[in-house]
C-alpha cells in the first residue's frame, strides 16, 4: 500500500493542521520537513488542495455540517 | 435525445440564508472582511456548479461549502505563520508544476474524480471520513460513536489519502 510515502506524509500533515493542536513543536517539525526536499511543498499543496475538495464533496451519509445544526437551518 | 439532468440552483438558497452563512464563516475565520471574501468565493463555487448533482440538503451543503473554505483559510493562514517563524527567509516555497486555482483547472472534473475515489472506500471508512471531515467529530468521539478503537479511526482517515492520490495526477496536467 505504501506506494508515497510522501504523499502520505503530506496527508497527515494536512490533517495534524486540521485537528488544530498545531502547537510550536507541530510547527517547527511541520517547517523542517518542508524543507528537507523539493518534492514535499508540492505534495504538501496537493494534499491541501484535495483536502479542501474533499470537503466540497456532498456527504454519502447524512452527516450535518459542524455549526450548522437542523434547528438553526430552520432559523430557530 | 439525450436527457439532460436539470440540476437545482443552490443560489436561492444560498441568497435566502446569506446573513446565516456569513455568521458560519465570521466564526470559523474570525475576521468580517475575511468571512465576506469566503462567502463571495463559496457563491461562486456553488452557483457556478461545483457540484453537480441534485444535493438532498441544499442549506447544510452551501454551510459545508463555506465552513471548509473558512477552515482552508485559517490552514493556510498557519502555514504563513509557521513559515515567517520557522525559516530563514520566511517565504513560502514556490512550488512549481502546480496548477494555480484559476489557472484553467477543470475544478468541476477535480471534484468528481475526488467523489469517484471516495466512493470505493468501505461504507464504513467513508462514514468516518464524513463524520470527521464534514461532521466535524474528534476521531475519538466517532470511535465512541462507532464502539471502535481511536487508533482504527485514525487509519482510516489516513488511509482515504490512499485512494485520493490518484487524483494527484490532475492537478499537474503538464
Amino acid at each position: 500500500m505504501r506506494e508515497d510515502p510522501i504523499w502520505e506524509e503530506a496527508w497527515n500533515w494536512v490533517i495534524r493542521q486540521h485537528e488544530g493542536d498545531f502547537d510550536t513543536a507541530a510547527q517547527a517539525e511541520f517547517a523542517a520537513w518542508m524543507q528537507a526536499g523539493a518534492d514535499r511543498p508540492v505534495a504538501y499543496e496537493d494534499a491541501a488542495r484535495i483536502w479542501l475538495l474533499t470537503g466540497l464533496v456532498p456527504p454519502a451519509n447524512d452527516v450535518e455540517t459542524e455549526g450548522c445544526s437542523r434547528q438553526e437551518q430552520d432559523g430557530a | 435525445m439525450p436527457e439532460e439532468v436539470v440540476v437545482p440552483s443552490l443560489e436561492p438558497v444560498f441568497l435566502e440564508h446569506r446573513s446565516q452563512l456569513l455568521s458560519i464563516a465570521r466564526r470559523v475565520a474570525g475576521d468580517s472582511d475575511i468571512a465576506e471574501e469566503i462567502l463571495q468565493d463559496a457563491y461562486l463555487k456553488l452557483v457556478e456548479g461545483a457540484c453537480a448533482q441534485e444535493v438532498r440538503n441544499p442549506l447544510g451543503y452551501c454551510a459545508q461549502v463555506v465552513r471548509n473554505l473558512a477552515l482552508d483559510y485559517l490552514r493556510r493562514q498557519a502555514v504563513e505563520n509557521t513559515y515567517r517563524v520557522y525559516t530563514e527567509d520566511g517565504e513560502l516555497p514556490q512550488v512549481a508544476g502546480g496548477v494555480l486555482p484559476d489557472q484553467g483547472l477543470d475544478e468541476r472534473k477535480l471534484l468528481d474524480a475526488i467523489e469517484q475515489a471516495l466512493s470505493t472506500l468501505p461504507a464504513r471508512t467513508r462514514l468516518v471520513f464524513e463524520m470527521y471531515r464534514l461532521g466535524g467529530l474528534t476521531q475519538r468521539e466517532i470511535a465512541a460513536q462507532l464502539g471502535c478503537s481511536a487508533t482504527l479511526v485514525n487509519f482510516m482517515v489516513r488511509d482515504v489519502g490512499l485512494v485520493l492520490a490518484k487524483c494527484r495526477g490532475m492537478l499537474h496536467p503538464n
